[in-house]
């Protein structure tokens, strides 16, 4: 793996950590209000990671020791796992097509959805050419059809649109 | 009376049928193993209605088919698409990703097939040479036990993170508290469901590590666009064609001792029920990581990495069995649902499984047997062709991907609530990259945590509240114990100069 | 597996709604429900009857698993369909019955549900291990500290049984739950880790002399009459109440199903449950068919319900 030396602003930002403190606080917050026995393990954990939280925001703020934390604590961000560095709106874009596979997965059903979904991302996301993006989704047309519907008799999710019972049947 | 039993079997796979069968079990493993989020516990949930009209025998030929395959197919991704196919598959991409784009997929592949199938093999043996002893094994094993393992099993998660250690341990920490959702088994009471019904048995494992390896994967790999092979290294690897493939072979031969080590943790880890190849694959890796010499080129390429995972995750499938013929348990989700198919057929698997179903069993060895070295050798075969899967289009990669993992995840238990868990979990695993908190470490976590809360619970009531004394007076407990400190210290330990502390002692 | 297409089908379903019923069931697949994963012993009952209900009834029967939230989520499946007859389901019994009982909220009320039939009946039996040198229940109680029993969650029926009996019998234990199944629970008992289990006696056979390996011995049957030869029945200790504890195979459907389709549905079962293929399977695997038409099922329902309330605090969990 190649190292930067530089990770981006909003990567080592103090952000991440105070909202995993945030999360750690109510979650021992929860977990105090149950049982003893039901108790122990979540506040436990809950609590360490507070602990570790406050020094994930200490190591990236500017207070005094911050250094020795990181030095100590390993919270460099010498070597990344994600290299790149995609601006907020391709991301929020990227996010969103995933949710929409989801969605239409939720709405139309799995068999429809996936030779849909896969066609439109290749066609809209990855400007592949009509052939190319309609030969894809047929091609996973065929997979999802092959293998469940008919190999293993299995009745992939028809869709909201197409199901009694709605969300309860989830 | 073994032996004889396992050359019948040997024989009566021969026979045109069973292979038949015994093939199908390993192309449809393959290709399940292959494809993230459908792994061999949805490949044989999804047969047991199949097989429901077939003899007993040609369903085990069937099931050892597909859950001999799955953990090679699953390798493939992970070196090819740093997406592991099955969760187990995950600790082979640290090692396995790079050298794939370094160009040396071939040479990662080649390890991996090797691996695979003499992990099995290995696994496989120990199995049978434990058989006799097997009552023995599984009741040294108490609650006490299981405890000290899954800590064994964090202690490790916190030096196996280099330069990320306070990310990793509150990673972990998250993975914890995803594990302690739902019922809790000792009050009944239900902890973090916010009142959703479906929460109650727990956050489903199959579509958490679904969302966490593929689905996050493949928005990470969306951003970052092209193929999965850099431009750079294209060339390269067209230059290298795929000779590595036999390099690869020779490597596992020529590093021996990670592969031996690898099977062992796989085949102790597989017999322990509820820790799975997930946690096996991990240990094996770490540890390898931890003991090498060259332990600073772990991450980067380095083929041990490659080796040490693989042999463990196959090896734990000849360990899964342990529990199975000593009591008629199973030890992993893959031999809970190959239970299932017994029950199925009328047979109710319990401690004389192996006096009542010796064809069954020693049907299910040999289909095991024959399919690890079945996938191994078609993978080599196809490795040439599977190589192309990184020059792919990543705009054609990431959608087709990411419907056919969330169809795995949906067809595990037909629940539409499971595939919203794997696109929720998946978003946020995303974030987890790109803030670079490694998901390993919750994913063992939220694998261990269940297991270490309730076999806690268990001991502390059983000893009536005396644990440290009640588990010191159990020898493996003791062992795990000092095994879990050592875990922990070496790290240090290597810090300290040891030559010059002895030198001045003298 | 089997999901209903929609869209026209519906609208013509509708139509001839009335003329369906007469005919029932020719016209549509059956849905069996079972709320749990394949290859439990919920699936297994309902594939096995399965074949012997097809010739039966005369159409297909589609068993479909619904897993999860602990069978109540196939439950609530079941109790959305139509009442036609081409949904019904198993039920686990008392184990849906504690929960409503201990204010769980299924998604579904028990006595909304139509009961058309009982399957199978297994009964309780109290097992400690064979070296244990503990002979009866006094022996078990009189330890001089609590008596350690094994199970698997604490809102497993196996569990709530568990703490009612030795409620009942007013002997202190601690019940050690959190075993991955039932068979480990039995494990814990053979390894020395807890002194007893109570458990099914189908189950508990595989551990017992004669049946199975004789790590086991059983103390007490939870029955009325001695269905062990040698082994106290609850009768023999004085509390023949304990008998009440069963674990039932119960077949129901959707609320307002007419007594028609419902006494259709229960002769098919009958049937079924006579049949060779099906008796054979039962007696190979241990299971004890107890057939109760949907009347007595009914009232076997209302039975445990009030059975179980009486000891809703022995039931509630919560250390």
């Amino acid at each position: 793996m190649k190292e930067t030396p530089q990770a981006p602003r909003m990567v080592t930002s103090i952000w991440p950590a105070v909202l995993l403190l945030a999360f750690a606080v109510v979650m021992f917050l929860i977990a105090r209000g149950y049982s003893a026995t039901s108790a122990r393990f979540p506040a436990m954990v809950a609590g360490a990671m507070i602990v570790l939280a406050v020094f994930d925001v200490w190591s990236r703020s500017k207070i005094p020791g911050a250094q020795v934390v990181e030095t100590f604590g390993g919270t460099g961000f010498r070597q990344r796992e994600m290299m790149h560095n995609p601006t907020f709106a391709n991301q929020a874009e990227c996010l969103g097509w995933i949710a929409g596979a989801f969605a239409m997965m939720a709405t139309v059903g799995i068999l429809a959805a996936s030779p849909i979904f896969c066609a439109a991302y290749a066609r809209l996301r990855g400007k592949l050419t009509l052939a190319v993006s309609a030969g894809v989704g047929i091609g996973v047309l065929i997979f999802q059809f092959a293998v469940f519907e008919w190999a293993l008799n299995y009745e992939l999710y028809r869709g909201l649109f197409f199901t009694k019972g709605g969300v309860n049947a989830w | 009376m073994g032996l004889d039993a396992l050359f019948e079997a040997f024989l009566a796979v021969l026979n045109g049928g069973s292979l038949l069968f015994l093939m199908a079990g390993v192309l449809l493993g393959l290709t399940f193993g292959v494809i993230p989020g459908l792994g061999g516990t949805t490949a044989l949930a999804l047969l047991i209605p199949v097989t429901y009209t077939l003899e007993p025998l040609d369903a085990m030929y069937l099931a050892g088919g597909v859950m001999g395959a799955t953990s090679f197919g699953g390798s493939i991704s992970a070196i090819l698409l740093n997406t592991p196919g099955t969760a187990p598959n995950a600790a082979t991409t640290f090692d396995g990703y790079p050298l794939a784009r370094q160009g040396k997929a071939g040479l990662a592949i080649g390890a991996s097939a090797t691996a695979s199938a003499l992990g099995g093999l290995i696994g496989l043996f120990t199995l049978l040479l434990f058989i006799p002893v097997a009552r023995e094994v599984v009741l040294s094993f108490g609650s006490s036990e299981f405890f000290l393992l899954t800590i064994l099993g964090l202690a490790a998660i916190a030096v196996s993170v280099k330069g990320k250690l306070l990310r990793g341990l509150i990673a972990a920490c998250i993975g914890l508290l995803l594990a302690f959702t739902g019922a809790n088994q000792f009050t009944g009471e239900t902890r973090f469901t916010g009142g959703m019904n479906y929460l109650w048995d727990g956050i489903p494992l199959v579509p958490a590590l679904t969302g966490l390896f593929a689905i996050s994967q493949m928005i990470e790999l969306a951003l970052k666009g092209g193929s999965v092979a850099d431009e750079e290294t294209r060339s390269a690897a067209e230059n290298m064609k795929i000779t590595g493939v036999g390099e690869g072979i020779l490597a596992v031969f020529k590093h021996w001792p990670v592969l031996l080590r690898g099977s062992l943790i796989g085949t102790v880890i597989g017999a322990i029920p509820g820790l799975g190849g997930t946690v096996a694959s991990f240990l094996s890796y770490s540890s390898t990581a931890q003991t090498a010499k060259d332990r600073d080129t772990f991450g980067k390429g380095n083929i041990k990495g490659v080796i040490a995972p693989e042999a463990a995750n196959n090896a734990k499938d000849g360990g899964s069995l342990i529990p199975t013929v000593a009591f008629g348990i199973p030890g992993s989700a893959e031999t809970a649902v190959f239970l299932g198919i017994l029950v199925l057929h009328g047979i109710e698997p319990g401690p004389q499984i192996l006096l009542q179903n010796e064809r069954e069993i020693y049907g299910l060895i040999v289909a095991l047997t024959v399919s690890a070295i079945g996938a191994s050798v078609l993978g080599l075969i196809f490795a040439r062709f599977l190589v192309l899967i990184t020059r792919i289009d990543v705009n054609i990669v990431v959608p087709v991907v990411v419907t056919l993992s969330l169809t795995g995840v949906y067809v595990l238990e037909g629940r539409m609530a499971d595939v919203a868990v794997a696109t929720i979990i998946g978003i946020f695993g995303y974030l987890m990259i790109r803030f670079d908190y490694p998901r390993l470490t919750l994913v063992i976590a939220f694998v261990l945590g269940e297991i270490a809360e309730r076999s806690y619970h268990q001991v502390r009531l059983i000893s009536d509240g005396n644990v440290l004394e009640y588990m010191l007076g159990r020898p493996i407990s003791v062992i795990l114990i000092v095994a879990t400190i050592v875990t922990f210290f070496l790290p240090a330990m290597r810090k300290i100069p040891w030559r010059r502390l002895t030198g001045s002692a003298s | 597996m089997k999901k209903i297409l929609v869209t026209g089908a519906t609208a013509i379903a509708l139509t001839v709604g009335g003329a369906a019923q007469a005919e029932f069931p020719t016209d549509d697949n059956i849905t069996f429900v079972i709320p749990y994963s394949p290859g439990g012993g919920f699936d297994t009952i309902v594939r096995q009857f399965a074949p012997a209900l097809e010739t039966a009834m005369g159409t297909t029967v589609v068993p479909e698993n619904i897993s999860g939230a602990g069978g109540a989520r196939g439950g609530q499946a079941v109790h959305r369909s139509d009442p036609d007859g081409y949904t019904i389901g198993i039920y686990n019994i008392p184990g849906l019955t504690v929960n409503e009982v201990t204010g769980r909220d299924q998604g579904f009320k028990l006595d909304e549900v139509t009961w058309i039939a009982n399957l199978a009946v297994a009964t309780y039996g109290l097992a400690v291990a064979v070296d244990s040198g503990i002979n009866s229940v006094e022996d078990l109680c009189a330890m001089g500290q609590p008596t350690k029993l094994s199970d698997t969650g604490a809102t497993s029926t196996a569990s709530v049984t568990t703490r009612i009996t030795f409620g009942i019998l007013e002997c202190d234990i601690v019940d050690v739950t959190g075993y991955a199944g039932s068979n480990d629970a039995m494990i814990a008992v053979i390894s020395g880790e807890v002194n007893a289990t109570i458990k099914p006696i189908s189950s508990l056979a595989k551990y017992l002399d004669g049946s199975g390996t004789g790590d086991l011995k059983l103390i007490l049957t939870l029955t009325e009459d001695e269905a062990v030869t040698g082994v106290p029945s609850a009768t023999d200790i004085g509390h023949p109440e304990l008998a009440k504890f069963t674990l039932n195979r119960v077949i129901g459907g959707p609320p307002g199903m007419t007594t028609e389709v419902v006494a259709a549905i229960e002769e098919g079962l009958r049937a079924a449950s006579e049949d060779p293929s099906v008796t054979s399977w039962a007696d190979g695997a241990g299971i004890s068919l107890a057939f109760m038409g949907a009347a007595a099922t009914a009232s076997m329902m209302d039975d445990l319900s009030s059975f179980y309330e009486q000891y809703k605090d022995l039931a509630a969990t919560a250390e």
